[in-house]
């Protein structure tokens, strides 16, 4: 009896474990998207990505090789507005933060085969963060913008 | 220490000094017997009583590298001067383009010969024996390159000492130490006058003063720009820009106990015009870094590295972005209704202009290159 509890028990475990890794990319799409849309700070945003990926400046080329986006061209800059991609990319925020499902809205950008996440409330001292995410939204690296 | 110098016109020599340039001290010296027994022979006993003794050694008859070591480690406190001149500093930068004109004001040290030299960006022996003979002024530059300038007078058996600054650009007093040590800065005392380069306008009527030029770069000196990051050495500075009524400029530096690698605020409260007459025309501060360089000890400190290896994120700078500063530093000129002016280390030097439309920020045309400009030591738009 003890042991069809125990087994019970962890083919519920597992099927809740299997359930959590695949709900957060769609979790969102039942509520409000997570994606801010497209106003005059993804527009400086935008510029800023641009300006970083046609520079010569030997940091941003270092940084540049670093995130994996040399080479990648300012017509290739995109404001993302699928919500499973800015949810995570929010959830990522908010690990970095050091809080949970916080519901924050980010300007997401995709940058060749990277994302740039910004949400202005992230600040490291006065300066807003652009922080970068791999397609596995392994962070890469965060840059003062404004 | 034992002699003095004088170069006011008066110029004076005490016994001891007159003694030793007599011929008399030159045989003396030839025959390998240093100054001591010159002077007792010369001046009796008045004159060991001016000669400093320790550990039973006479200072003017060391005549071994641990004779002067041990003279040195056992100097009594009584024996010591008062230290630097009060609100003096221990250094004195020069800006490539600037030149120097150093001349003789005083000495007051035994040495002989006491070599008194400038190092750095611009370089030359002013004094070959700078205790006894007033030199002669220089002129040296324009300096090649920026730096620190060394003024180092070098006793025979102790060595340099330290010196100390005091004054505003561009005239300046240096009171130098030779090694003896005595902590009287006035071994050498010269004065320090500089020319800056000329400069076409720059468009900015601050930036056009050469003293506000140098301060505003003293400035980022402060600010230890090419410290690594993390150390805890690089940290903004900056201050309030005043403007005297004959339309100069003052850079006063108002250091903020808070400052990090990625944030300075000016402290509240009354900040009083450092001249009578004068009225702020600005703030200003420093941004220490180049493009994509590590920020630590960026807040929350919950989310960002403060110390390399603490594997947290790291925040990385962008000097020239936004239009040269953060939004708080826009909204800083905003509120004072007045520029704010940053330096950083990219070269440049941006003006935020207040009630800039936020649209505007990254399109901020108000900037100069200090780096490579068309003109060395100049402001370049």
């Amino acid at each position: 009896m003890k042991r069809k509890n125990c087994l019970a028990i962890a083919w519920t475990a597992a099927c809740f474990g299997i359930l959590t890794t695949h709900v957060p990319i769609g979790a969102s799409e039942a509520g409000s998207s997570q994606c801010k849309a497209a106003d005059s700070i993804s527009t400086r945003v935008n510029g800023f990505i641009s300006d970083l990926l046609l520079s010569t400046d030997s940091g941003d080329i270092a940084m540049r090789d670093t995130v994996g986006i040399n080479g990648v061209q300012p017509s290739q800059v995109a404001l993302v507005t699928d919500s499973r991609i800015c949810s995570r990319l929010a959830s990522e925020i908010d690990h970095l933060a050091g809080v949970n499902n916080s519901g924050r809205v980010i300007y997401a950008f995709s940058v060749g085969n990277t994302f740039g996440a910004l949400d202005p409330t992230i600040k490291a001292s006065e300066w807003v963060q652009l922080l970068f995410y791999d397609n596995h939204y392994k962070f890469l690296w965060s840059v003062s913008v404004f | 220490m034992s002699s003095s110098l004088a170069a006011n016109g008066n110029t004076r020599l005490n016994r001891t000094a007159s003694r030793w340039l007599s011929p008399r001290v030159g045989v003396f010296r030839a025959a390998g017997l240093v100054g001591a027994a010159a002077c007792l022979i010369l001046l009796g006993p008045g004159c060991a009583e001016r000669i400093p003794v320790e550990m039973g050694k006479q200072a003017l008859v060391l005549k071994s590298a641990a004779d002067s070591a041990e003279f040195r480690s056992n100097l009594r406190s009584t024996q010591l001067g008062s230290g630097p001149p009060a609100g003096s500093t221990n250094q004195l930068a020069i800006y490539t383009g600037e030149s120097i004109t150093l001349a003789f004001v005083s000495s007051e040290c035994a040495g002989v010969p006491d070599v008194m030299e400038v190092r750095g960006p611009v370089a030359a022996v002013l004094g070959s024996n700078a205790c006894v003979d007033p030199w002669p002024s220089q002129t040296l530059g324009p300096s090649p390159s920026d730096g620190i300038l060394d003024f180092v007078l070098t006793d025979p058996r102790f060595g340099r000492g330290p010196y100390a600054v005091t004054g505003t650009y561009p005239d300046y007093t240096v009171y130098v130490e030779d090694g003896f040590m005595d902590f009287d800065y006035n071994d050498n005392i010269l004065s320090c006058h500089f020319t800056p380069p000329n400069c076409l306008p720059s468009g900015d009527p601050v930036l056009d003063d050469p003293a506000a030029r140098h301060q505003f770069r003293d400035g980022l000196n402060a600010s230890s720009p090419n410290a690594p990051p993390g150390t805890g050495q690089k940290h903004e500075h900056g201050g309030i820009v005043w403007k005297r009524p004959d339309n100069t400029y003052l850079f006063q530096d108002i250091p903020d106990a808070g400052a990090t690698e990625c944030h300075y605020a000016l402290s509240g409260g009354n900040h009083p015009p450092p001249e009578p007459g004068m009225i702020p025309a600005g703030g200003w501060h420093t941004h220490p870094h180049t493009n994509n360089q590590k920020m630590y000890g960026c807040e929350p400190a919950t989310m960002w590295s403060q110390v390399p290896g603490d594997h947290k994120p790291v925040a990385h700078a962008a000097p020239n972005s936004n239009g040269g500063g953060s939004e708080p530093d826009w909204s800083a000129a905003d509120n004072a209704g007045i520029p704010m002016y940053i330096i950083n280390n990219m070269g440049r030097v941006w003006r935020l202009d207040p009630n800039t439309p936020q649209t505007q920020h990254p399109f901020n045309n108000h900037h100069w290159n200090w780096k490579n400009p068309s003109t060395a030591g100049c402001f370049t738009p």
